[in-house]
């Protein structure tokens, strides 16, 4: 089992290399330059040059690519006397242990992996990342909580009045949830629920989890994420229902539940204890494998609906080709797939031990 | 961390619907002496996040306005004329040269509060720190982005220092040329007579801000940190969501009247990207404040107040003249010799319907450039004596025809307009230039639509032949404009890039004028030189300018005493609410 752990987390590895390679040379090959991005109208040659320094510009861009690769590796090497050196171990950067010194002035460090920082604004990647991530995060739970929880009910219904007229509508409207592109239901959504009706539901097109109150600070303004949930959910929430559907047709139609069923139990106590256990398997499966594309999915809906999640970031720095939060946010997407993968791979594992062996 | 963990515990809750608080908890209304009121909240939003607070990387619009209201400079610019007026200044003068700037500070003006202090309590601002900032700004350094339009050339040592600190050893006291007396009293010597000096310190790079702050947060963190002496202290910053100003109850500014300024408790800056729901929100009540109205908008919001009925939600609409300039440049040394010819740049200025571009494609939301790259919003600027040029397609035609085009001549090249993405007007505008090139000149035109970046990029090296440009005044001075086209500027060979003057368009006549005119003491002079030169460069068509921008502005009616003007420079500390009009 370690072995398959270790295998897994070592494809991981290799996968994240390959993003990181892949996403720093497109953005790299791009035409314009960052400096002037960042200078605006104010821009020299001179100060264009220092900016390009700074941020390691004025090298190949190969050389580029390994001091990336070094500034992201939690084990990397670093200068630690010549201070224009761009490898300089500076606080400014890095959070560090020193582990030990090589040749000459160059030291091993275990550090926080470096991001770098935003060309416009000078924040660090990291930083914005943490202060977004969360928010991304939940709205993708909300709406992965709200399309399995209604997706399995309104399954379950179905496959109890299978052909009936409750059945048959269920199934159009999905059908149709599952065919609109969130872009289009988010405006949708937004339009008619935010302005039209915004009298009746009380609800706005855009907003945050938290609402500023000058005096009061932060107060959770969790209306807000009713729309934008609701975008978010309705595809998963519709494969969810079908899947259910199917899933649970499928166990009622098999002998044991006829046995339950024949030995006097309630209708209620066939289909949630013996059916409903059985059909969720596959549901299980695919809301964990469809949480982190959800993440990454949210970036329409964020857009439209003005949540300060990652998804909104990476919207507006490619806007400014402020590209370390573009490269970043896929670096950190990309963690989150690889690490939801390896757990559903062991999940799998100690499910069914003949994936192990494979 | 914990934050994050609570944040999504409250998933699991996220069907219970929450309840929305009383937003006004401040005691909106209270009267003071002069019929003006105490108390409020203005609301408004930006539409682009802030880059930063830091002075000396503050260097667009969104976070200007925001850290105008925390940080003084010694002079400042009144919001009604532009016109100069001291701040940290108590007074100042100069010598008979003018070289030699003397200024007296107020006493007892303190920093806001901040633990980047001894025991947090903010210290007397004293001209040692005008002298720290001052040296900051004529730094080396990344996040300095302010010496090149401020005190290079200008101030004595300056250059020097600039070079000694980027060698890595900055000279011993500093900018030679700005010396501190005693505490109250700051010199700052000149290299040359600069007549619009005192325009230059009234920029955000001039602002005074504690060396403690800086040791302790560093100019990357200053972007959201800020301490000033201002009316309002930085109270909280949520990136990209919200910043929230609240008054400074210590403030040293008092009205005509004896109150204590400013009237407002706070402000607080929204970040809607979607001019939209901006105008929702307005229209709601939930901002005070709209401006940069999008012309598709005008009009409709229009209709929707004046529908309004009395007792319902009143706006004021103020229409200003903006300090910004829209134009096309040719490229003056490209090796396409085309625009070398000033009979075909006339042809093109003769060949464009700016009336037409700004009635029907602009639906009236700026004001056709007859005349040059100076905007007509100065007052003491004699546009109308500028002669520019009016549309007229039969001047064009043979204007081309005497330069060799047309028919039994030349064939014309096709061009291109290289314009940059983003912003829906600019690109309509292009069309319709497009358009009007080909019925009136009967040339061949496309238009190339690019990333910004690789616009920018195209024309300081020279490569695009006709494009886009914009321009939008860092202070309230026709040199602001004219300095485009000062031929001094251009580099020699075509290698080299061209910040400045993109155009590269060298005219000795209008070097030797705007010489003149900037080291022109008298105003009245001054602007005189300015106008000759600005003809020198109309009558050589040293570029086709289309328009000059006019800003559109809602406010709800109960904001009172906030002037609009052509900078959308805003001084908070002076606004208030009528709490007797205008209320829902």
């Amino acid at each position: 089992m370690t072995e398959f752990i270790l295998r897994r987390i070592f494809n991981g590895f290799w996968v994240m290399l390959g993003v990181t390679t892949v996403v720093f040379y497109l953005f790299n090959v791009l035409p314009g330059d960052p400096a002037r991005m960042v200078l605006g109208k104010h821009a020299d040659a001179n100060l264009i040059k220092m900016i390009n320094k700074d941020l390691g510009r004025d090298q190949p861009l190969v050389t580029q690519y390994f001091m990336y690769l070094n500034d992201l590796s939690p084990i990397s090497i670093h200068e630690t006397e010549d201070t224009d050196h761009y490898l300089y171990l500076s606080a400014e950067k890095y959070e560090y242990t020193k582990l030990f010194s090589v040749v000459g002035t160059k030291t091993i460090v275990f550090k926080y992996p470096y991001m770098r920082r935003s060309y416009i604004t000078k924040k660090k990647v990291s930083v914005i990342i943490a202060e977004k991530m969360p928010k991304t995060a939940i709205l993708a739970m909300s709406s992965m909580a709200v399309a399995s929880f209604f997706g399995i009910l309104l399954g379950i219904v179905m496959a109890m009045k299978k052909d009936s007229f409750v059945d048959k509508s269920i199934l159009v409207i999905s059908v149709l949830c599952m065919s609109l592109p969130s872009f289009l239901a988010g405006l949708i959504i937004a339009y008619l629920f935010g302005y039209l009706l915004t009298d009746y539901t009380g609800l706005d097109m855009q907003g945050s989890l938290y609402e500023i109150d000058p005096f009061n600070g932060e107060v959770l303004a969790l209306q807000n994420l009713i729309l934008p949930t609701l975008t978010l959910g309705m595809r998963p929430l519709a494969v969810v229902v079908q899947l259910t559907r199917n899933s649970m047709l499928e166990v009622l139609s098999m002998d044991y539940i006829r046995t339950a069923s024949a030995k006097g139990l309630s209708r209620y106590n066939v289909v949630m204890k013996h059916a409903l256990k059985n059909a969720l398997n596959p549901v299980i499966t695919t809301i964990s494998g469809w949480l982190a594309s959800l993440m990454a999915g949210a970036i329409f809906v964020e857009f439209i609906f003005n949540w300060k999640g990652m998804g909104l970031e990476i919207v507006q720095a490619l806007e400014k080709m402020d590209f370390p939060i573009v490269i970043g946010a896929t670096l950190s997407f990309t963690l989150i797939f690889v690490i939801v993968n390896i757990l559903v791979d062991i999940t799998y594992g100690i499910l069914d031990p003949r994936i192990r062996i494979k | 961390m914990l934050k994050n963990l609570k944040i999504l515990g409250l998933c699991a809750v996220l069907l219970v619907s929450a309840c929305k608080t009383d937003r006004d908890t401040t005691s909106e209304g209270t009267q003071a002496k002069g019929g003006v009121y105490y108390g409020g909240v203005f609301r408004y939003n930006e539409v682009e996040n802030y880059k930063s607070f830091f002075p000396l990387f503050c260097t667009l619009a969104p976070g200007w306005r925001i850290a105008d209201q925390v940080y003084e400079g010694l002079v400042d610019l009144d919001q009604v004329h532009l016109t100069i007026k001291n701040e940290l200044a108590e007074r100042y003068e100069y010598d008979e040269a003018r070289k030699t700037y003397t200024f007296h500070l107020k006493e007892g003006v303190n920093f806001h509060d901040d633990v980047c202090f001894d025991g947090g309590k903010g210290r007397e601002m004293t001209a040692k720190d005008f002298k720290y900032c001052f040296d900051m700004l004529c730094t080396a350094d990344v996040l300095n982005q302010g010496f090149l339009y401020s005190f290079k050339d200008k101030v004595a040592g300056a250059n020097e220092y600039y070079a000694s600190t980027e060698a890595g050893t900055p000279l011993e006291g500093g900018v030679s040329g700005i010396k501190v007396i005693d505490d109250y009293t700051l010199e700052i010597e000149l290299n040359y007579e600069f007549g619009d000096f005192l325009n230059i310190l009234t920029m955000s790079y001039c602002w005074v801000w504690p060396k403690e702050a800086y040791d302790m947060y560093g100019g990357a963190g200053m972007r959201e940190k800020a301490v000033g002496t201002g009316p309002f202290k930085l109270k909280s910053v949520k990136d990209g969501e919200s910043v929230i100003l609240v008054r400074n109850d210590s403030y040293w500014g008092v009205d005509e009247y004896g109150n204590s300024l400013p009237y407002l408790d706070a402000i607080q800056v929204s970040f809607i990207p979607a001019k939209e729901t901006e105008l929702l929100e307005f229209r709601k009540g939930n901002l005070d404040l709209v401006y940069n109205l999008p012309n598709e908008y005008v009009n409709q919001i229009l209709d929707k107040f004046s529908d309004a009925k009395d007792n319902e939600v009143g706006v004021h609409l103020q229409i200003h003249p903006a300090l910004t300039v829209e134009f096309y440049s040719f490229q003056h040394m490209h090796p396409i010799e085309v625009f070398h010819d000033k009979r075909v740049r006339q042809a093109f200025n003769y060949a464009i319907d700016k009336d037409k571009i700004v009635d029907f494609t602009l639906q009236g939301d700026g004001i056709p450039a007859h005349n040059g790259i100076v905007p007509s919003s100065f007052l003491q600027y004699n546009h109308k004596s500028l002669q520019g040029y009016s549309f007229d397609a039969e001047k064009a035609q043979s204007l081309m025809a005497e330069a060799g085009y047309g028919k039994g001549g030349k064939t014309f090249p096709n061009i291109t307009i290289d314009i940059n993405s983003g912003g829906q007007d600019h690109v309509k505008v292009a069309q319709v230039i497009q358009q009007m090139l080909t019925d009136n000149l009967g040339i061949n035109v496309d238009v190339h639509v690019m990333p910004r970046a690789q616009q920018i990029e195209d024309y300081i090296s020279g490569k695009s032949l006709f494009f886009r440009d914009h321009w939008e005044a860092d202070y309230p001075s026709p040199e602001n404009f004219l300095i485009l086209l000062y031929g001094k500027l251009v580099p020699e060979t075509m290698d080299e890039v061209s910040y400045t003057n993109r155009s590269r368009y060298v005219s000795a006549a209008f070097d030797s004028l705007y010489e003149m005119a900037i080291h022109e003491l008298d105003q009245k002079k001054r602007f005189d030189l300015y106008l000759q030169a600005d003809q020198v460069a109309i009558d050589d068509a040293a570029i086709l300018p289309i328009y000059y921008g006019e800003n559109y502005r809602l406010l709800q009616q109960k904001v009172s005493n906030f002037d609009a003007n052509p900078m959308e420079e805003r001084d908070f500390s002076q606004v208030y609410f009528d709490p007797n009009i205008g209320t829902k």
